[in-house]
């Protein structure tokens, strides 16, 4: 064996051997042991996080969500590899024992010191596995669900892999550095001072990292949201399933066309929402820009004409709603299938209706709505409260809100729109618009004003460029709402029915505060025309007088 | 052959080892002696490649060591001042480090180790940990560390630390053994009795500085002084203990 695998080793052992792990000379006891626990969260937390990926419709819809399920894994890396680096902070560089017992004996100069630096390598990538091995392999296996695409999965944990080690070994790092700052002004003044000073500092590194374990309990989910914000804000994109958008961009490339503009985008440091866009350009990309204002004053005033028209289908909905607290502690989510006829009076049938509370690690399975879940807010009224402003035809006549769309012909005056781009849409052409709050709507308006939360979106709109009709919406808020939710977004895809009939069939709206997140959902299908024809037969009977 | 020329090792500005300079020859045992802080063990730090020289030269067999420091310490034995031992490894596994990081035969440390550590009555001990050793035990793993690949230079710095009466007999005989073998063997120690028992030679310094180099005999002669004690306390100017134990006494019972 040669002497640097021999140092390795070496140095491997000694890291067992340290009396900040162990006093009483069991430290291999105590390293095993911490090995167990480094490990446990890594397996339960994707378990845990399983309630709340089983109510997403398709494969990494609305990826942003798990946001705050991923930073607890890289955070959890950070803590471990930091906490790691602290109890070691003895062994981190060759100490006394190893100058006096190596030096005198004939090793190249610089093997000592690669032997210790290869030796903490191995045992800090040995807790960088144990912490993070399980996580990586269950947590994309979790948030994909059934149906991903095996390749997806495959670089989804590539990506885990290198997020959360990449975030250990910075901590890691971080923490040697800090010791190795010291090392060379102290070792030149005063090696005592160093070693006091190295107390301090390994105090004050434990204390932050004692932080860190509190952000990790608690507070996960605020940078999330933050970030969520902020990162849509700057790339302005749009989200769409994966797996629907690939189909999507397959199934409307034609022969000849370049297929352009689908690629994954990872966001921030979790770099796990993935994004893809199935747009192409076209032949006319290069004619005059058309207006773009012009195009969203026709399309929301079908938008409000065509309400009547919507009005004479049956279909059949299916409502979705869920809500739950940050890292899963308390979980609710109900479904919902309605019949639902667009015709005034009393035009919704629940056909069917499952609920679910998770809370506590108890499970409570409910059919009937009303149940009040330990632990949540009062999810009952809630979620009757949106399910009853997607229905009622006054507040919301084609099962967008009016509170929540914000593109009738009133309000347009209140947005800019920016022409982005033409471009093929589920097989239509469509005009690509963006839009965002008029310079100085905010400014005009009091913070209390009932319209300020009305004018407080942006987003992308697909306009059908044949029928001037809404294909599809994605709108993030801009500022913080008033109540119990402060974020929302939410993703409308539109489908032709007929001619001047176009439906929402696919929406999720996600809101989010607090440590607190909802979902609504629907997807609606089946529209069947309601052709209604009446016969009214009067009998005249013989009226006796007597 | 050691050389040791003009050596000097300086703390900011401040010299604790004075351009010293002695010979260590072959089949002899060299003491080298001074009192406390006089710059032994800066000198054997330097000899055993701790420390470097400020200035000096060290040589080896007429070659200075800095051009083959390596090669050097394949010829070095050395026993340090403080029993420094890694307290996770065995006594037997402590040997087996040292012997394979020396690069020896596999079969060659096995049977060594195995041997000094019953030769030194570590047998029973082998398979336990340093950790729960005694000084002396930890001092004898030492010695059988410093002997394991039979250098040709031995330099021991205090090695009585700990060692019960047999332990020390056995390696006074242990030296003059290894000294009629034709070993160039170096004692630091501050035991004057021992020094002159084991010793045929003596250095001593003072304030980093030789005061005295040569045979143990003639310096009694030369100095007419009856015992090495007495020639140390003329040379390295002590100061009347009996009086300065008097006054300890004194301040001691001071009310």
């Amino acid at each position: 064996m040669d002497c640097l695998r021999l140092l390795v080793r070496h140095f491997f052992g000694r890291f067992f051997d340290n009396e900040s792990v162990s006093q009483n000379g069991d430290m291999r006891t105590n390293v095993v042991q911490a090995f167990g626990l480094v490990a446990t969260p890594g397996i339960m937390v994707p378990f845990y996080m399983l309630p709340q990926r089983a109510r997403f419709d398709h494969p990494f819809a609305y990826n942003w969500v798990l946001l705050s399920d991923y930073y607890f894994f890289v955070m959890f890396s950070m803590v471990v590899m930091g906490f790691v680096m602290v109890f070691e902070w003895d062994a981190l560089f060759p100490d006394r024992k190893d100058y006096l017992i190596l030096t005198p004996l004939p090793l190249g100069g610089g093997s000592i010191f690669a032997g210790k630096t290869l030796a903490l390598v191995l045992f800090l990538g040995l807790f960088a596995v144990d912490a993070n091995l399980f996580c990586t392999l269950l947590a994309p296996l979790v948030t994909g669900g059934e149906g991903t695409p095996a390749p997806v999965v495959w670089r989804l944990i590539a990506i885990h892999a290198a997020s959360v080690v990449g975030a250990g070994t910075f901590v890691a790092l971080s923490i040697a550095s800090v010791q190795g700052v010291l090392i060379n002004p102290y070792v030149a003044l005063n090696g005592l001072c160093f070693r006091r000073d190295c107390r301090y500092a390994q105090g004050v590194n434990g204390r932050v990292l004692g932080l860190g374990m509190i952000v990790l309990a608690w507070g996960t989910p605020i940078p999330a949201q933050g970030q969520r914000a902020s990162i849509d804000a700057a790339l302005h994109t749009s989200e769409k399933p994966y797996a629907q958008a690939t189909v999507e961009a397959t199934d409307s490339a034609k022969p000849g066309q370049e297929l352009v503009d689908i690629g994954v985008v990872s966001q921030g440091a979790t770099a796990v929402a993935v994004a893809a866009q199935n747009v192409k350009p076209t032949d006319v990309a290069a004619q005059a820009e058309p207006d773009p204002t012009a195009i969203v004053g026709r399309m929301a005033e079908n938008l409000e004409r065509d309400s009547f028209a919507r009005q004479q289908y049956v279909y059949e909905m299916s409502v979705s709603t869920a809500l739950w607290t940050s890292g899963a502690r308390a979980s609710q989510h109900e479904s919902r299938k309605y019949v639902v006829s667009g015709s005034y009076g009393p035009r919704m049938r629940v056909n069917a209706f499952q609920g679910e509370c998770r809370s506590r690690g108890q499970v409570y399975p409910y059919t009937m709505p009303g149940f009040r879940c330990p632990g949540l807010v009062d999810f009952a009224s809630l979620a009757d409260g949106l399910c009853d402003d997607l229905l009622d035809e006054g507040k919301s006549p084609d099962a967008v809100p009016y509170w929540l769309l914000p593109l009738r012909p009133a309000y347009l005056k209140y947005f800019h729109f920016i022409w982005n781009r033409e471009a093929v849409y589920n097989g239509q052409r469509v005009y690509i618009i963006d839009f965002e709050p008029a310079r100085g709507v905010f400014s005009r308006l009091p913070p209390d004003d009932l319209h300020r939360d009305a004018r407080a979106w942006k987003g992308t709109l697909w306009v059908d460029a044949d029928e001037a009709q809404l294909a599809r919406l994605d709108v993030i808020r801009l500022v913080p709402a008033r109540g119990l939710f402060k974020h929302a977004s939410f993703q409308i895809d539109y489908e032709r029915v007929a001619k001047d009939v176009w439906f929402p069939v696919r929406y999720c709206n996600v809101l989010w505060g607090g440590n607190l997140g909802a979902r609504v959902s629907f997807e609606s299908c089946d529209f069947r025309k309601v052709d209604v024809s009446s016969q009214m037969e009067y009998v005249f009977s013989t009226i006796q007088y007597h | 052959m050691l050389d040791v020329r003009g050596l000097t090792k300086k703390y900011r500005n401040r010299a604790v080892v004075d351009h010293v300079t002695f010979t260590v020859p072959p089949g002899r045992v060299t003491g080298y002696l001074g009192p406390n802080g006089s710059g032994k063990s800066t000198t054997v730090k330097m000899l055993a490649g701790l420390l470097p020289a400020t200035s000096g030269q060290i040589l080896w067999d007429g070659a200075d060591i800095r051009s083959d420091l390596t090669g050097f310490k394949r010829r070095l034995g050395y026993v340090p001042e403080e029993a420094y031992v890694y307290p996770h490894l065995t006594g037997m596994e402590h040997l087996e480090l040292i012997g394979r990081l020396r690069r020896l035969p596999e079969a060659q440390v096995q049977r060594k180790a195995a041997e000094l550590l019953r030769l030194l009555w570590l047998h029973e001990h082998r398979f336990t940990p340093i950790s729960s050793y005694s000084k002396g035990m930890k001092q004898r793993v030492l010695i059988a560390a410093a002997l394991l690949h039979d250098p040709d230079l031995l330099i021991f710095d205090e090695p009585l630390n700990g060692l019960d009466i047999a332990s020390a007999m056995l390696l006074h005989e242990l030296i003059a053994e290894l000294a009629r073998h034709g070993k160039t063997i170096m004692y630091i120690s501050h035991v004057l009795e021992v020094t002159e028992k084991v010793c045929s030679r003596v250095i001593m310094l003072y304030q980093g500085k030789v005061v005295a180099d040569d045979e143990v005999g003639r310096l009694r002669d030369l100095m007419h002084l009856p015992s090495l004690e007495q020639i140390f306390r003329q040379l390295a100017k002590q100061e009347d203990v009996g009086a300065s134990a008097r006054e300890i006494v004194a301040v001691m019972r001071e009310a």
